[in-house]
């Protein structure tokens, strides 16, 4: 069927051809980036959550020690100060440590570390250190910072076993981010699918999916990790442990995603571009992939941002609770668990630092997953 | 003669009173002059139609003067001034969530919307709702006010208003919502009604009812009326004067037997010719109006109907004069200057 | 009970290509927690149309009469509860010359889709306001038997656009940057895509300003005289019906109460819905003074229709017989069918023209 078969008389006189000057439209994207940026708030989330998100990349590069590194003589070393101004009072623009001389306190035999302010040692940046493999594949050993060997220089402290808090830490944000960026990323996947499925079907498989969802969502969540992940054998190398937890939280947070999305597709599935759709032949898949979901996607995106920091308090409190990753594995909840006694507090409260950094990466994500909430849907659909 | 002017020694007497209304919107693309020099007179007991077609800011001229609109983003300047008696109160120098504010609406100027379906609200008896505008406005007690929404019912066509006062609007079909709405606007015997598109989501045959209901209530209560409508039917059987709105603008203003059978705007012909009429034209092309509605921000400068207008007119660029064609009769056109003596 | 037309358009039979008989689509009302269907709305029952190739023809009607739903019937949105509706295509679908819409199989279903085609009554709603101009009109031939190469999509694409008075410049816009009425050319043209036969029009103008609705209907007048095209034309502006159908077939509560074409039903009105219908319609011009009826009471809901003739309850001239027996649809003058007991006695009133 061509053209010819089509006899419009090119005849445009007879048709009133419409003149439409150039309007000046504002796009959805740009008026949602101009909202966003607008948002203070959701800026600075934006920031942290890329800091966060950079560190865990370049994990190796920005530890000045090896996580696994333990080092028994160095253990509990409180964290180390960074200096400018030297004993003499005179500035120094690149920052330098002291080496730590041990001693003891004479009347409570604690043992005490002082600065042996003889000698000067600078913090250097793109320095040799340890070395670790990228990827895997080639060996590389650059560091961003670091000092001459021998020195000491641990900027948060040590642990029981000697071990870098700062390189741990590290180390243990790609952990906790890893799990939380794929936990959503399954949750987003398989939450989307069932949601679909359950709004645009609606009917018998509408009801028994919203069934299901309703008795995974009556069992309260610690007991229910707890049994899961005990239900991991002990056996099982660190990366199938680390595999098996992001499938047990990704198994229990879909639900929420699959009411929104299903909310949204049942609202989508009478509009009239819907049915036009229909109309024109095409099937059932089509439809939900082409024109619904990505009317929907704004709101997926929103769950799926505020899943990841739902899913590393829950990581973090699986590990804290010691269920979950086992050492060697070093997650920020692992690391609480290390610090969980009453010596810790009052004698080596830096071993808590951990905390910190899982409180400012749940805020990144919050105030990232607002601030785009706000910036894609201002009126709340 | 400035069409303030015009519009002051029109001889009719006058209840509400627009000057050179201007509302404008700041938005994040810049700002929108919906209503831009609006000059109008509602005359006691007539009824006035407000003409015009999207963006022509109709609705938003009897949103600015019932006060609905937050400033900022709305930006209203102007006057319009409400001659109660003796006394002349300028509406914009009030404060729109003030006391005094609140006293006039409902009470004194009071609003029917478009949709009954969305206009009451489903957790409260029709009953209630009525007696909300009574008893906020007047000392009647509940059972008096009670009793008066009953008498209300009864006068806007609602059979067994006693047993129906109690009823939910759910129970109560579009037409018979819009009598409701049409009792509550009357509640307290208002000296200005505005309706926003009245008929617009009713069905024909009972539009007929509320039409006819109108008018007699109208006559009855000698209440003024503003109606909003772009159907040009329901407009000639009802008002008594026509405004015709284009892009925030009046652009004729007259008697309605005047606007439709002389009219004088180059926009009001063609409307008028555009529409298609029972009985007439049958199989017809439509004669249109060319090309769309220029949108908001790209207000053509002086003229503002230049870009669909027939006539060449030189003067285009620059804002055309009001013109009094003959005495309560004007337009804003370039074209009758000269005939102007 | 079927109610069998008597008299049709006997000399034209050849010309018709829908032809509805004795449609009914009723909808469950369901309750309980088991969802037992305790009632039904009947919102087509017992509808018989006669439509001709190139033919406009208008239903008309108000809220709960079945307009809507008797044209997503016919565009296979909904599957009918009873009845037929025989399509007789212009050439003959996979060998079959006609084919029952109300009960077709899967495999002459997408050919069906591309010969019957429907515009809706909102265009911000019609059109996926997340695709461009471009991939909205490509989407028709995704579906198509034939397979379409890029090239061969756009420029017809292109054709289409500048057939509905568009310029092609616009295929990379999205439609919150159109004004209602380019929207609803836009959606002809997607509608127009297939090169179809017949085009169902729900309402198409009714969502725009009046002054852009002239300029949709002489388009589409312009293209039904081009490509032959049948208008099933839904709408409840009995004006504009009058102006652009060749028959209208006036509908209540499922039902229809009268058909003929339009000279004939507006100068000639045979059935008492129709006088009220048409009287009460505001005509603009303030010298004429209508005599508007005023119908008793309120429409009822179709899911609990009078008895007898459905219009009983607020017929001005009704009687006894009227509340028990339901008036069969008849041709009382050629071409002009009535369903109404007392249509030959009554004398109803003209229009004022």
């Amino acid at each position: 069927m061509s053209n010819e078969q089509l006899s419009i008389p090119k005849d445009q006189q007879s048709m009133n051809v419409v003149v439409e000057e150039r309007v000046k439209v504002e796009s959805f994207k740009d008026k949602v980036i101009r909202r966003f940026k607008k948002n203070n708030l959701a800026v600075v989330g934006l920031v942290l959550v890329s800091i966060i998100i950079l560190i865990s990349l370049f994990a190796p590069l920005l530890s000045p020690y090896d996580y696994k590194g333990s080092k028994v003589a160095n253990s509990y070393l409180p964290p180390q100060r960074i200096h400018f101004i030297d004993e003499k009072g005179d500035f120094h623009l690149r920052p330098f440590v002291y080496k730590l001389e041990e001693g003891m306190d004479p009347d409570t035999w604690e043992r005490t570390y002082v600065e042996d302010t003889a000698r000067r040692y600078p913090i250097n940046f793109f320095v040799s250190g340890w070395s670790y493999k990228v990827l895997g594949l080639f060996k590389m050993d650059l560091h961003l910072f670091g000092v001459e060997d021998q020195v000491t220089f641990h900027i948060l402290g040590t642990d029981q076993l000697g071990r870098d808090l700062l390189s741990r830490i590290i180390y243990g944000s790609r952990v906790s981010v890893t799990i939380a960026l794929l936990g959503a990323t399954i949750t987003v996947i398989v939450g989307s699918a069932i949601g679909a499925i359950s709004g645009y079907y609606a009917g018998k498989v509408d009801m028994i999916i919203q069934r299901i969802i309703e008795m995974i969502k009556m069992f309260p969540k610690l007991p229910l990790w707890m049994a899961l992940s005990v239900a991991i054998p002990a056996e099982w190398p660190p990366m199938a442990t680390l595999t098996g937890i992001i499938c047990i939280f990704a198994f229990l947070s879909w639900t929420d995603l699959a009411r929104e999305v299903r909310g949204k597709v049942l609202s989508y599935r009478n509009t009239e571009f819907v049915l036009a759709a229909e109309t024109l032949g095409a099937p059932t898949s089509y439809i939900i992939i082409k024109h619904i979901l990505p009317n929907a996607l704004s709101h997926i995106i929103i769950i799926g941002t505020i899943t990841i920091p739902q899913l590393v308090l829950s990581e973090s409190a699986l590990s804290f609770l010691g269920l979950g990753l086992q050492p060697p594995m070093v997650s920020w909840g692992v690391l609480l668990n290390n610090a969980s006694n009453l010596q810790t507090i009052s004698q080596y409260p830096w071993l808590m630092i951990p905390g910190l950094f899982i409180l400012v990466t749940v805020l990144g994500f919050n105030f990232l997953g607002d601030g785009l909430r706000d910036a894609i849907d201002p009126y709340g659909d | 003669m400035s069409t303030e002017d015009m519009v002051a020694n029109m001889k009719d007497d006058k209840l509400l009173e627009i000057k050179n209304l201007r509302t404008h919107f700041h938005t994040p693309e810049g700002k929108v002059r919906a209503v831009d020099g609006v000059n109008l007179v509602i005359p006691r007991n007539t009824s006035v139609a407000l003409v015009g077609e999207s963006g022509s800011g109709k609705s938003v001229t009897s949103k600015s003067i019932m006060g609905l609109l937050p400033q900022p983003p709305a930006e209203i300047t102007g006057e319009i001034l409400y001659h109660q008696g003796d006394k002349s109160i300028n509406l914009l120098e009030l404060d729109p969530d003030g006391d005094e504010y609140s006293q006039i609406r409902g009470n004194e100027i009071s609003m029917i919307f478009q949709d009954p379906m969305t206009s009451l609200n489903p957790v409260f008896t029709i009953g209630n709702q009525i007696m909300e505008v009574i008893l906020r406005h007047t000392d009647l007690t509940k059972a008096e006010a009670k009793e008066r929404a009953i008498e209300l019912l009864d006068k806007v066509g609602i059979a067994n208003p006693r047993q129906r006062v109690d009823e939910y609007p759910h129970q109560f079909s579009g037409g018979m919502r819009q009598r409701v709405m049409i009792a509550i606007g009357l509640a307290c015997n208002p000296t200005l009604l505005i309706a926003d598109e009245p008929t617009t989501a009713i069905d024909v045959t009972i539009q007929v009812g509320i039409l006819e209901l109108m008018k007699e209530l109208q006559e009855e209560f000698k209440t003024s009326m503003l109606m909003i409508s772009h159907d040009l039917g329901v407009v000639a059987q009802v008002a008594d004067k026509v405004a015709v709105m284009y892009l925030g603008e009046v652009v004729e203003y007259g008697d309605v037997l005047d606007i439709f059978h002389s009219p004088q705007h180059p926009y009001t012909k063609a409307l008028l010719k555009s529409i298609p009429i029972l009985g007439q034209n049958r199989g017809r092309e439509f004669e249109v109006i060319e090309g769309t509605v220029p949108d908001p921000f790209n207000i053509p400068v002086g003229c503002r109907f230049q870009t669909r207008c027939n006539n060449q007119c030189p003067s285009k660029y620059q804002n055309p004069p009001m013109i009094e064609v003959k005495p309560g009769h004007i337009t804003k056109c370039w074209l009758y200057k000269e005939d102007e003596s | 009970m079927a109610v069998e037309l008597e008299n049709n358009y006997s000399q034209e039979d050849k010309d018709v290509i829908i032809e509805i008989r004795n449609l009914k689509k009723y909808f469950p009302i369901q309750k309980g927690i088991f969802k037992k269907t305790v009632a039904h709305v009947k919102a087509v029952d017992d509808v018989s149309i006669k439509i001709k190739k190139g033919e406009t023809v208008a239903l008309v009607g108000e809220s709960g009469c079945g307009k809507s739903t008797l044209g997503r019937c016919v565009m296979k949105i909904y599957d009918s509860t009873a009845g037929e509706i025989n399509y007789y295509p212009k050439k003959p679908i996979k060998d079959k010359k006609k084919l029952d819409i109300a009960d077709i199989e899967r495999e002459y279903l997408a050919k069906l889709r591309e010969e019957i085609q429907m515009i809706f009554q909102d265009p911000y709603s019609s059109l996926n306001p997340r695709m461009n101009i471009l991939e909205i009109l490509s989407e028709p031939f995704r579906f198509h038997s034939k397979k379409w190469t890029k090239e061969e999509i756009r420029d017809r694409v292109e054709y289409l656009l500048e057939a509905v008075g568009l310029r092609s410049s616009y295929l990379t816009r999205f439609p919150h940057e159109f004004s209602g009425g380019q929207l609803q050319r836009i959606a002809i043209a997607r509608a127009l895509a297939l090169n179809p036969d017949i085009i169902v029009a729900d309402e198409p103008v009714s969502a725009l300003d009046v002054s852009i609705q002239g300029q949709i209907i002489n388009l589409m007048k312009k293209l039904q005289k081009d490509l032959g095209l049948t208008y099933l034309f839904i709408s409840h502006n009995l004006a504009l019906v009058d102006r652009i159908a060749d028959r209208i077939v006036v509908m209540y509560l499922g039902k229809v109460m009268e058909v003929a074409t339009t000279s004939e039903l507006v100068s000639n009105i045979k059935h008492p819905y129709t006088e009220a219908l048409l009287s009460a319609v505001p005509i603009a011009d303030p010298t004429i003074k209508q005599k508007r009826i005023i119908l008793s009471g309120n429409i009822p809901s179709p899911s609990n229709p009078p008895t007898g003739c459905v219009f009983h309850t607020r017929c001005p001239y009704a009687k006894e017989k009227c509340k028990v027996e339901v008036p069969v649809l008849q041709e009382v003058v050629d071409g002009h069918q009535v369903a109404c007991h007392f249509s030959e006695k009554l004398n109803l009133q003209k229009i004022n023209l």
